[in-house]
């Protein structure tokens, strides 16, 4: 008989032993577990932090914050909100230090996006790369609270030539000779409405894998701009220097062949997310009941809302699902449609997204040789038992 | 293998246990190829010395064993390294760049990722 365990993503949490064999399929409640304060996750590495979000905790629309991945470059800084201040400089007319305190007296906005790491789906390339092996679950959605950039840049009167924000958070590198995590991004996106220097997420202040005391949340990019415990802004005239901004996290301007090299002069910054659904049930190599089947998932894109969802049993034909609540142009949905599974053995189910600007998730992720922006459409396995 | 690394990401869920899995074949390089556990990925030796004294320094283990490199992709990681400051003379880095490649090649089967308590960060 073969017992699997599926926690189901409601918020009491109830454990479901679902029991299958022989020509019965059963289900029976278990106990509910006492669980201690705080979630789980799927340990990518312990120092520095990165952990993955288990794919069946994705189905949420706001992926709860103690189930929400950790990306990080290095050691969390311990940082002392009491002294903790962010500063802008570089090509400013009035430089400007801001405290917590002061922060909080800007106008307060919440924006839902998702954030997800550049890397996501770096583990289902193939060829393989280096780097750290996401498969699915490096990524969320939250609503981001915080104050609009665009205010505490205007307060620091930015100069004609200031054409990009160069950032830095308080995380270092453990040695000197490694660079520091140091991005910047065009003033444009600096100044749009949306982008935040964010203190909450879902409701609670950051906590400290997250970038407490702030951090920057770039709704629709990718995650390598939402710097965790943000403390530096400079106004500048060109991009930012180091490693992280002239070689890390570009992407091919053509992709070529999987596995080939691509010179440095064909390569650009990433921006903006890709189009993108995620099946988060059933699960990778599920053994399932005939009959009918429930397959859900998410689905977002960057700067564009969803516009439809599609599944596919066996190559078959495309079946639109259902998108749930409300349209965002951030954040992402949960897609629910019903297949009908009859044959016994195991057979395949994929879901494709399309957003609002007409982009679909391709049949073969667009290789390339950091792993990143994978968004293939999404396909399962599972085996079916009549 | 995109499969088997879901799946068994998965099964972590279901077994929390450091041990890994029963290798499905007992063939000698599948056992060699299993990471004693994916922070201490290698059994007693030289290179467990240098990964544990001076890859340590930077970051945890599992970031190593988790790779699946060419050992051309294995000599420019540890290139990279070095430049980045890693203390590996030549003679370490040649003989991290065998091990590495021998232990955690292309073929090696995928190892469950552990499901661990969310980290809840100290004190600010």
């Amino acid at each position: 008989m073969l017992e699997v365990m599926v926690e189901l993503p409601t918020f009491d949490r109830r454990r479901i032993l679902f029991a299958l064999g022989g020509a019965a399929a059963g289900l029976t409640i278990g106990p509910r577990l006492g669980r201690a304060a705080g979630g789980e996750l799927l340990e990518l590495a312990s120092r520095p932090e990165n952990y993955e979000t288990p794919v069946e905790a994705l189905l949420e629309r706001l992926t709860p914050v103690d189930r929400f991945y950790i990306r990080s470059h290095f050691d969390r800084p311990a940082i002392d909100p009491a002294k903790w201040r962010l500063s802008i400089g570089g090509l400013a007319g009035k430089p400007q230090t801001f405290s917590l305190g002061e922060l909080s007296r800007f106008e307060q906005v919440t924006v839902e996006a998702v954030l997800q790491c550049a890397g996501n789906g770096r583990a289902l390339l193939e060829p393989r790369v280096p780097g750290v092996q996401w498969t699915k679950g490096a990524m969320g959605n939250a609503e981001w609270r915080g104050v609009r950039l665009a205010e505490l840049l205007a307060a620091a009167k930015p100069g004609r030539k200031a054409r990009h924000l160069v950032m830095q958070g308080a995380d270092r590198p453990a040695l000197p000779s490694t660079p520091a995590f140091v991005r910047s991004m065009p003033i444009e996106k600096a100044l749009h409405p949306d982008t935040l220097i964010a203190t909450h997420m879902n409701g609670v202040p950051l906590p400290p894998s997250h970038g407490f005391p702030a951090r920057v949340v770039v709704p629709g990019w990718v995650a390598d701009d939402w710097l965790k415990w943000i403390e530096t802004l400079t106004l500048s005239d060109s991009e930012a220097p180091g490693f992280f901004m002239e070689k890390a996290y570009k992407f091919p301007r053509k992709p070529g062949a999987a596995g080939a090299a691509v010179p440095p002069g064909e390569m650009g910054p990433m921006t903006r997310l890709n189009v993108k659904s995620v099946i988060a049930r059933p699960l990778e190599d599920r053994v399932v009941p005939a009959g009918e089947v429930e397959v859900a998932g998410v689905a977002f894109s960057g700067e564009a809302a969803v516009k439809k969802v599609e599944v596919q049993l066996a190559g078959g034909p495309w079946i639109d699902a259902k998108l749930e609540g409300p349209e965002t142009q951030y954040g992402w949905r949960i897609w629910r449609a019903r297949l009908l599974l009859e044959k016994p053995g195991k057979t395949v189910i994929r879901s494709r997204a399309t957003d609002q600007r007409g982009d679909t998730q391709p049949e073969e992720a667009v290789w390339n040789p950091s792993g990143y922006l994978h968004n293939a459409i999404d396909r399962i396995s599972v085996e079916v038992r009549t | 293998m995109r499969g088997a690394i879901l799946g068994l990401a998965l099964l972590a869920g279901c077994a929390r246990s450091e041990a890994p899995p029963a290798a499905a074949d007992a063939s000698a390089a599948a056992a060699v190829a299993q990471p004693v556990a994916a922070s201490d990925p290698f059994p007693v030796g030289k290179a467990r010395d240098v990964l544990m004294g001076k890859c340590q320094i930077c970051h945890s283990l599992e970031y190593v064993s988790q790779q699946r490199l060419t050992p051309q992709q294995w000599e420019a990681t540890l290139a990279k390294m070095a430049g980045w400051g890693a203390p590996i003379d030549d003679a370490e880095r040649a003989l991290l760049a065998g091990e590495l490649s021998s232990r955690f090649g292309p073929d090696t089967p995928e190892v469950p990722r552990r499901l661990v308590p969310t980290p809840q960060g100290g004190r600010p």
